[in-house]
Parts: structure tokens; sequence; C-alpha cells
């Protein structure tokens, strides 16, 4: 790709020594470039099965990837023994030894496009604007209630939390609860301002706003494109920073970016694997069968930009990986303890509201339900996606892909015959990769107008 | 095949036929897979197959399987190129300028003729209109240049999740819409290879077994009365799981978590088609009930109102454990006394200084 978008660099990545050739076995920049080739690249294929044998680890508890088939109110149907951990670890620790070859592989690319390219940071850069609804609940500290939802939220071994110009506003899960916001903008759907408020109160008092997800009322109306009117089927969720009054559209950044940055930043998470420094985070992995034990430090960027959140996806993978560790010693503790019992009875309410909070891959997740006579009355997930890919709103803020390629400097050595969009693309791939299949560019009178369409985007996406 | 029933029917061996490089080549050189993702649906499925190993994507695409045409694979959350030239294969097919391709659906297909001028779901934009691509439209423009329709997953093949009762968009699987006795030009039906996501072996080894009929190397593809190969699909759940045994011994568990058979807790396996539990998830790792899921029968037109609520027992059930029961107590009773004897071991084992195995010296 990068010999037919830049040539240049191409032929500079060819003479470029790799800093990390030692830990990762290619010579050059360009070597790496070739490895990472689709199919015919030899990290590319590798990396294909190492995303099959950690879906094996997936699939021993879950029993099928990607949708989880035992996942029950009260607990798992997975029942743990020896031969499940077993079978679990030896494939984590093949995974902890590619990570260390898989993490200074990427920074030594990243690094070389800053290099080969002054001002690449700019490319995909936006406000930081990060949301982390947090993730890996700790057993000892959380007992799922709302009101001490602060507690144990904090206690997640990634940090939730919403990081404005690099300040964290907040880890609190009642307060991120409760400034979600739902704007319309653009989008095929009615308004709600008139329709039923399912929610006034949280469990802790609080009001709820009738644009908050509790109170949702999703009326689909599919109309004709129109992009000064509503074009998108993708709602516009956005957090209301109270300091400001300002509806912030949030980004992910990639899910692992926020993550990251949130968990660095409120210096709680310490697995000994993992560690959050306050400005850092720091993962050890341990000794595997060619490789000697290793630490990374992920430091806090200087910007929100495409490579930052790219380089943070193979870090969160070294994240994740000392976490497994971590929690599967812990697993393995209460199996000899004789402790396996995996779920307790759950009985549906005939009236209750519920949300929860975690992370996706790609970021932030939540779900607001509302019961009524034991059956749901109001359900709105929100994944990541509408989060990232938002359309402007109603206060005309754009959404983060808008926000971050609006501006992006063009790098891409091609002429508009054979333009490919490069840097718009690895814009919006660095919040979700599955993304630019939607992406369309459109060139006009030297004006580069970009559109996204995506499948990603259908009404039962919330 | 031949020389082997000739053989057997001369009677004395006959002098084997002198071996030979067998491959040849395919009847059709290249074959593009148009692989659209735009129906209603979460790219699960597409992300599900790069998890196949039997045979994997890059075992097709690269060509490691013998007598396969050349493929080309058009899939957006795969693909390399972007926008109009990602596009512009699906606008070539549609003018009818592609010779050889076969159409992939994922995500169920939305019915357009209640969205008035707009969409519920869309693939690409039309250079001419500006406006957005419709499924169906899409559907009319390829199905009839196509050499075969598959879909992968539910949604695709019989609507899915969204299709359930009181969604908004009238979605439908792609033989809803095309008609169920709908045939490619080639002379294809509609192959179904559901499951939520589709199970990736599952799909790969269907994408290749057409690939061998159209390469002239395989015959019609064996489907049943819903569209699915035979070979993966006439088993039921229960006929490959491995608690099985439990049923048969009567033994339930009331509680998730057990190792024991799930029926009273929501479990379909007895009556869904569906080779997960044999076959395991991947390279024979995970299947629904073997870790300690239910079968909620995601493989079937019906999912899912058929099989809600989730986690209650299906109600043919109760007949069928309960008169399991008295059989499986008795069983139950019984196999112990067996099974002690089993795990005894013979008596002549032991370091005494005389044999007592029985062992008497030839004369």
């Amino acid at each position: 790709m990068v010999k037919e978008t830049n040539p240049g660099v191409w032929e500079l990545a060819q003479k470029t020594e790799a800093p990390h050739a030692a830990d990762h076995g290619y010579r050059t920049i360009g070597d790496i470039m070739l490895g990472l080739n689709p199919f015919t690249g030899d990290f590319y294929r590798e990396t294909l099965q190492v995303s099959r044998y950690t879906r094996e680890m997936f699939c021993l508890m879950e029993g099928r990837h990607v949708h989880p088939s035992t996942l029950y109110p009260g607990g798992v149907g997975t029942v743990p023994t020896v031969q499940l951990f077993t079978d679990y670890l030896t494939r984590l620790m093949r995974y902890c030894e590619f990570m260390k070859k898989c993490v200074p592989l990427h920074d030594d690319l990243f690094d070389f496009f800053y290099d080969a390219l002054p001002g690449y940071e700019e490319v995909g850069r936006r406000r930081i604007l990060l949301g982390c609804w947090g993730s890996f609940q700790d057993p000892d500290v959380c007992d799922y209630d709302y009101k001490t939802m602060t507690n144990w939220g904090r206690s997640m071994f990634v940090t939730p939390g919403v990081v404005v110009d690099g300040n964290l506003v907040t880890t609190d899960l009642v307060d991120i609860n409760l400034n979600i916001r739902i704007l319309l903008g653009h989008s095929y759907y009615d308004g709600w301002d008139n329709a039923e408020t399912f929610v006034k109160t949280d469990p802790l008092g609080n009001t709820v706003d009738q644009r908050h997800p509790w109170n949702q009322t999703t009326v689909p109306r599919p109309q004709k494109r129109d992009f000064n009117g509503k074009y998108s089927w993708v709602m516009c969720p956005r957090w209301l920073d109270k300091r400001t009054g300002d509806h912030l559209a949030l980004d992910t950044g990639g899910g692992a970016f926020a993550r990251l940055w949130a968990t660095a930043l409120a210096n709680i998470v310490d697995m000994g694997y993992v560690k959050a420094t306050g400005n850092s985070v720091v993962i050890t992995l341990p000794k595997t069968a060619l490789k000697p034990a290793v630490t990374f430090e992920w430091k806090i960027p200087k910007w929100s930009n495409a490579i930052e959140r790219d380089r943070a996806r193979t870090y969160f993978q070294a994240y994740a990986a000392g976490a497994a560790i971590y929690f599967v010693e812990q697993a393995l503790t209460e199996l000899q303890a004789g402790r396996t019992k995996t779920w307790t009875e759950f009985k549906v309410p005939d009236e209750a509201i519920g949300c929860g909070f975690h992370e996706a891959v790609r970021g932030v997740l939540s779900h607001h339900m509302v019961i009524r006579g034991g059956k749901i009355a109001n359900y709105h997930p929100y994944p990541p996606t509408p989060w990232n890919g938002t359309p402007r709103d109603s206060f005309g803020t754009p959404g983060p892909y808008e926000d971050a390629i609006t501006g992006t400097p063009i790098f891409e050595e091609n002429g508009p015959d054979n333009f490919k969009g490069i840097d718009i693309m690895r814009a919006v791939r660095s919040f979700d990769p599955c993304l630019p299949c939607g992406v369309h560019m459109y060139l006009g009178n030297g004006k580069t107008i970009e559109t996204v369409h995506s499948p990603m985007f259908g009404v039962g996406r919330g | 095949m031949n020389a082997v029933a000739a053989r057997d029917s001369h009677g004395p061996r006959m002098q084997p036929k002198p071996g030979r490089i067998s491959e040849h080549k395919p009847a059709i050189e290249e074959v593009h897979i148009l692989w659209i993702t735009g129906g209603l649906g979460c790219d699960g499925d597409s992300v599900s197959i790069t998890a196949a190993s039997q045979p994997s994507l890059e075992d097709v695409m690269l060509g490691a399987i013998p007598g396969l045409p050349k493929v080309h694979l058009h899939n957006p959350v795969l693909a390399y190129t972007v926008g109009d030239e990602f596009m512009a294969p699906f606008h070539k097919a549609a003018r009818g300028e592609l010779d050889n391709f076969v159409l992939v659906l994922e995500g169920s297909i939305p019915n357009e003729k209640i969205s008035g001028d707009g969409y519920w779901a869309a693939y690409g934009t039309d250079p001419q209109t500006g406006n957005p691509i419709t499924i169906p439209e899409w559907l009319d423009r390829l199905t009839p240049k196509a050499l075969a329709v598959v879909t992968a997953g539910t949604c695709a093949a019989y609507g899915g999740i969204h299709a359930m009762k009181g969604n908004a968009t009238g979605c439908m699987g792609v033989a809803d819409y095309l008609g169920w006795d709908w045939k490619s030009k080639a002379g294809l039906p509609i192959v179904n290879v559901p499951g939520c996501p589709v199970q990736p072996d599952n799909f790969m080894e269907t994408l290749l077994y057409l690939l061998r009929q159209l390469a002239g190397l395989a015959p019609m593809i064996p489907i049943d009365e819903a569209g699915r190969p035979k070979w993966l699909f006439e088993k039921t759940v229960h006929e490959g799981c491995d608690r099985a045994g439990y049923f048969e011994q009567g033994d339930f568990t009331h509680e998730y978590g057990s190792p024991k058979c799930l029926v009273k807790i929501g479990c379909w396996g007895p009556v869904v088609q569906c080779n997960v539990p044999k076959r395991g998830w991947m390279a024979g790792i995970g299947g629904c009930p073997n870790v300690g899921g239910i079968c909620i029968g995601c493989t079937m037109p019906g999912f899912p109102d058929k099989f809600m609520p989730f986690m209650d027992p299906p109600p043919g059930s109760t007949l069928s454990s309960n008169l399991i029961k008295p059989y499986g107590a008795l069983i139950r009773a019984l196999r112990p006394l067996t099974n002690a004897t089993l795990n005894a071991e013979p008596k002549w084992r032991h370091n005494r200084p005389n044999l007592t195995t029985g062992y008497q010296p030839p004369q």
C-alpha cells in the first residue's frame, strides 16, 4: 500500500533499519511493511493464526465466537476444570510470546512514519475527547448494585473515565451514566420530547434527563438521504460536560486508546502484570518459551491522532494478555480450593430498571433497560460505533470521524487521477478497522468530500 | 473405484494401472466472490469465517486446495481496496461484465417496499442518482448473473434476529425474497449456511464444495428443504452432543455451570439441526452445549421466535425427559456395578513368587 501511495516513503523504508529488529526479526521497516501485506505477508498470516488460537481460548469458555453462548443472568454456564484452564493457559503463554514481537514491531513502524513524514501527527488528529466505560470487574468488590456503582466501577481492572483535553474529568460510572445524552441531529428518527418518561430518577435519587437512553423512544423514519438534512441511521450520543454545558462528542479512539488513557491518568489499576502510573501504563509479560520477561510502557501521547490510536491497540493487546495471566491465576486458586460455582439463581423482577457499562473491543458499550410486568419495556444499547460514527447533532457538533478528518493534511503522493485517500482511510480506520468499507471518496473541483455509509449502521444497532 | 470393483469381481489380482497426477485444469479459470455484508446484520459472519481452518480463508485464496479456480474475494471487512475502487467489481458484475461470480449475502434482507424514499439498509451509492443502493436492488441486479447464491449466517438465510415478531423493517431471508425455488443461471439453488454466527468451517467447507462443483470436480451440492448442505445439517445437536449420555441416564441439571444435560434449563438440542457440538466451534474446541451453553436453535428457520423465551425448558422436553427418568434411574443404578468391576484390575497382576495368569508352557 505504501508503495502505491507514497513511493518515496517506501524507498526510505527499505533503507531504514528497524530499531527493534532483534525483537521481531524484521531487518528493515520495508520488511515489516511487506510482512503486513494481506495474505502474502508472513506477519499477516501469522496474525490470522494468532487470532485463531486466541479465539480458541474464548471458545473454551464461551462455546462459540463471535456471539458467546454461555452468558446468563446470574453467571456463566462454563464448567471450571483443570483441563479448561490448562488449555487456556498454554495458549495464553503462546500469545504472550507473540506480543513480545508484536509491540516492538508496531512501535518501529509508527515511529518511522513520524520520521519519514514530518507533520504526520496531524493525520486523524482531533481534540482529546475520550470515553471509556471500564472493563474487567473485581469480584471482591463488585455487587452490581447501582447504589455502590461508583465504588465498584473504580475497582475495575480497566478504569472507566472521561478524558477532556488530557484531563480526567470523572471516573464515576454514576456520573458517566447520568450525563449521557442522545441527540437527534441528522439521523432518520423522530424525536421523543413528548414521549413517555420511563425513568424520572435513578436509584440514588438523581434526576434522569428525557434525552437519556433510559427515556429514549425510538421511532425510525426512513427517508431520502439528504446531506443537508437527515443522512444517517446513526444516533448522536453525547456526554454532557456539566462544567461547561457542552454536549461532547466523545470518541473511543478505537477502544484501546481511551482505555489506556483513562486507566493511566486514574492511577488505580495494579495487577502486578499491569500497573497504572498516573502518566503511563506499565505491562510486564513473564518469561515464555523462547523469550525472557519483557516490560512495555505505554506513555500518554501528545496527540489524539491516527497513529497513536493504532499504537494503543498493540499495547492494549499486551495489557489484555497481562490481565489474563492475573485472572487465570485467580481462577486456578478458586478451582484448587474447590470453589467452582459459576452461577447463582436470578429471578427477573416484575418492575426494575437496569444499566450496564463495559468495553467492547472498539470501546464503550452501555445498556439501559426498563422492566415492567416482568418484561422489557424499554431497552437501548449504545455500542462504540454510534459514538465514533455519529453524524452532526442538533447543536451542529460533528461526530468524531468527521471531526478527525476535517483539515487532515494529505501526505499521499498520488494526484487526483489515482488518489487512494490513504491518509483519510488511516484516520477512519484508526477508530474502527472494519469501517473503511463504508468510506467513499468523492473528488470534485479540487475539493475532497467524504461520506460514510456502512452496513454497521442498521437500525438494529441503536 | 472402477479398478477396485474390477479387482473384486475378477478374483485374481490384476496389474494395477500406472499412477498419474490427476490434477487437471478447473472448468472455469477464475471466480470472483462478491460478498455483501450490507443486509441487517453485524458483520459477525465475516469475522467468524476468518477463524476457519478446514479450509482456511488463505487456503482458498492462495490456491492451497487442488483443482480450485483462482479466487478473487471482495468482502468489505477483509478488503484491501476502499470506496469506489472496492465497489467497482459489484457494479461491473451488475453490468454483466464479470463472467464468473458467486454472490454471498450476509445480513437479513429488509423490505424496502415499505421504506418510501429512504432505505433500511444500503450498500454503495448509485453513480447516476447519488442515492444509496438498497440490498434488494443489489439482489435484483446481481442474482440473475451469479453462478451461485450463498447465504452466510441465519440472518441472510432466514431473517434471523432482525426478522423477529414486531420488527420495523419487515426483513426476511434471501430465499424469502427471491423465492424458495429460485435457481442460478448455472442451475444451482440458493445454498444456506445458517448459524449465529455461521460456524467458520461449515461456511468455508460449503464454499469449497461449490468452488469444486463449479470447477467440474463435484456433483450438485446436496441440500435439504431449508437450503442447508445435507452433510452438515442432517444431524441434531443432541445426536452429536457430548452430554447426551447424561440425558440417556435421566440426569438433568437445574442450574448453569454443571456438566450434566441442559434440557431442563432451556436447551433445544434434541430438535435442532446443527453439527456444532460434534465439530466444535473451531479446531474441535467449544460448541455450545459442550461447554455449558444451552442450544437456542440459532441455525433454524424458526429462530429466534420459536425458541423464546430463552432459558425456559422446551415444551416437548417435559415428556421425553419424564419418560427417560425411570429407565435412566435404573441404568444409573446398574451401571456402577459393572463399572466397579471394570475399575478393579485382574487378580493375576501381583508380585508374589508364583505365576497365576493361567499361562501354560507348550508341551
